[in-house]
């Protein structure tokens, strides 16, 4: 063979390695892309779901910045709600029914939480722990937490009926409401961080939770959150009552419903205990 | 398709209804029919301002074209409209924007390749955007300390308020984004694309600075209006607050309540003061403002305001237990179509101007 010939096979391979080398770097740097896609997808989802758990704010703050200690004092509506009799209903049922029953029930009270703009914080073993203006201003917040409460004891009911349906016992709750200061952050172990709303509001919240027992009454808010609610909530002044951590008695209210212009009272209380 | 195409989007609220001689007067007016105006055709008044505000947006004073473009994208990124992104991002890539860019974007903002200039008037965008927390004068003075000169930042608003408005009016209805979502990726429109460009960058113009005339630097609002004298953006706010005022379908003070309320809720007083004396104007008595304000209901409302003024709070930001479309779906059936339509274009115009009313003004309430 002449040397052209052996030129030309030389080019030829060359240049069907060339293309060959091309074609697999075209098809890495699409699963590469493809790959990185997928991973960006999931942090944008990771950080959707995060926003269920803190201000867009914070989360982008995070994400940037890392964690810090920065603080903010909001004025927040605080709703705690407890299950009562929870220990002698989880010796009386199956470990997997009582999951599955406690499960249920968050489920239903976190949508009725969330479709007012509250944000559930924690559960607390039965207990669960809800903020109304934490997350965004919201100069309605202790109309939205009573509606939230109100739509709790509507969704207990129905809850009940599938429960009883079911041949399963039943639950009642009590719901502590209160509107205050506090300090909201980022706070927690090294491990372990939550955003949190913590001072006085929140324990107030929960004293207020235990009283329901005493008045037999469902949902119970302060003072300080009927001065800021719309007059159609129909309320029960209960008597004053001195509460741990608080100097002076608490006046409190029951809640017994929500009057619509020209209609009767909605989420009027469906006694379950 | 952009993570923002995964959003859930409602089937349209509204039927397209092609009113072929008000389609002519605003292509004749502003070079462009905007999708919306077929479907806000039953309220002429309504459509043409929705015109005008597209023809606002596609021009330009003194801000950079690209960076005018991405704080659309970014706006209605934050703002969850499908349809705005959608279009925009069509028009972007039909006018030769890098679409390595934009994927940079949606691949996250806090790692996409901007320049100082860029990364800050974004930000911007979106705090102005989320208003949450407010935007004050530390966000007005990093844009300076970048180098954008007042003229520039004023310009960078109204874009950002104008994007704001254009989310609401299409997310609210839930107008349809697939055409614009699936148009980048057909073949005809790669091949015609080089055409589009020349044909699109005729409807994005230069414009010069223009003065609002003596009669224009009053009325409602006018503090947020005047604030953008000298650009022709000033205008234009001042055209849509005095339509989204007028009476029609829905009476004066009806709109000015959701002024009033979406203020309330943004915390921004200054706008949320010039409402309530609006208002009490209109002879609204000081209780039953506060009243309405306090508990978004009175006795004194009537049918419609009882269920448009709740409403006008859902638009300032979306609760996503119970979806804005949804919300609206209902509304219609309560609503005669033009009260709705009116609803819809008002509550738009109230987000922006509150929206810029803060960021111009910097007044915060408490």
């Amino acid at each position: 063979m002449s040397a052209a010939s052996w030129l030309a096979i030389a080019l030829g391979t060359a240049a069907a390695l060339s293309f060959w080398l091309l074609v697999r770097a075209k098809q890495e740097q699409r699963v590469l892309r493809q790959r990185i896609e997928g991973a960006t997808r999931e942090l944008q989802n990771l950080q959707m779901s995060f926003s269920r758990f803190a201000p867009d704010e914070v989360i982008e703050r995070v994400i940037a910045e890392g964690i810090d200690d920065r603080g903010e004092k909001k004025e927040v509506t605080v709703l705690f709600a407890d299950i009562m009799g929870f220990t002698a209903l989880s010796e009386a049922v199956e470990p997997t029914v009582l999951v599955r029953i406690l499960n249920g029930y968050f489920e239903r009270m976190s949508e009725a939480i969330a479709r007012h703009r509250g944000h559930v914080a924690t559960f607390i073993g039965d207990g669960l722990l809800a903020f109304f203006g934490a997350h965004a201003p919201n100069p309605w917040q202790a109309n939205d937490a009573v509606h939230a409460a109100l739509e709790m004891r509507s969704s207990l009911a129905d809850y009940n009926r599938e429960l009883r349906r079911e041949g399963l016992p039943m639950l009642a709750i009590g719901i502590g409401l209160h509107r205050g200061p506090g300090v909201a952050g980022l706070v927690g172990s090294h491990d372990l961080k939550e955003f949190a709303f913590v001072g006085r509001t929140v324990n107030v919240a929960a004293r207020v939770q235990d009283l329901t027992r005493k008045y037999d009454a469902d949902v119970i808010l302060t003072e300080s959150l009927r001065e800021k609610l719309d007059p159609r909530f129909q309320l029960e002044t209960l008597p004053e009552t001195g509460v741990k951590g608080v100097r002076t008695p608490l006046v409190i209210h029951a809640v017994r419903g929500f009057a619509e212009q020209g209609s009767k009272i909605q989420g009027g209380s469906e006694k379950a205990r | 398709m952009s993570l923002v195409s995964s959003i859930e989007w409602e089937a349209c609220l509204l039927e397209p209804r092609p009113d072929a001689a008000l389609k002519r007067s605003v292509e004749r007016e502003t070079g462009i029919a905007p999708t919306s105006v077929l479907y806000l055709s039953p309220v002429p008044e309504v459509a043409r301002l929705a015109g005008r505000l597209n023809q606002a947006l596609r021009s330009r004073t003194h801000l950079d074209p690209g960076l005018a473009d991405l704080t659309g994208l970014v706006v209605s990124q934050d703002n969850s409209c499908r349809f705005c992104y959608a279009y925009q991002r069509a028009v972007m890539q039909g006018m030769g924007f890098p679409v390595e860019r934009i994927e940079q974007l949606e691949r996250g903002f806090a790692t996409a390749d901007f320049g100082p200039i860029e990364r800050r008037a974004l930000e911007f965008a979106r705090k102005v955007s989320r208003s949450n927390p407010l935007p004050g004068s530390d966000d007005l003075a990093s844009l300076r300390e970048v180098g954008l000169s007042e003229a520039e930042i004023l310009e960078l608003l109204s874009q950002i308020g104008l994007f704001i408005y254009h989310n609401r009016l299409a997310t609210v209805p839930a107008l349809p984004p697939t055409w614009a979502e699936e148009l980048p990726d057909k073949w005809y429109a790669k091949a015609i694309r080089p055409f589009f460009g020349l044909y699109a960058r005729r409807l994005f113009r230069r414009v010069p600075p223009e003065h609002l005339p003596e009669q224009e630097r009053s009325g409602p609002f006018s503090q947020v209006v005047v604030a953008f004298d000298g650009l022709p953006f000033a205008r234009t706010l001042r055209e849509a607050i005095d339509v989204s005022l007028r009476p029609g379908a829905l009476r004066t003070r009806s709109k000015l309540m959701l002024f009033a309320v979406v203020a309330r809720a943004l915390g921004c007083g200054q706008t949320g003061d010039e409402a309530i004396r609006l208002l009490r104007e209109e002879g609204m008595e000081a209780d039953v403002v506060e009243s309405v304000l306090a508990h978004l209901a009175a006795p004194e409302l009537d049918d419609v305001e009882s269920r448009i003024v709740p409403f006008a709070r859902d638009t300032v930001w979306y609760n996503q237990a119970t979806p804005i479309q949804q919300r609206a779906r209902e509304l219609l059936n309560e609503l005669k179509l033009e009260a709705f339509l009116e609803l819809v274009s008002a509550v738009a115009v109230a987000n922006m101007v509150c929206r810029l009313g803060v960021a111009v003004t910097g007044a915060r309430e408490g």
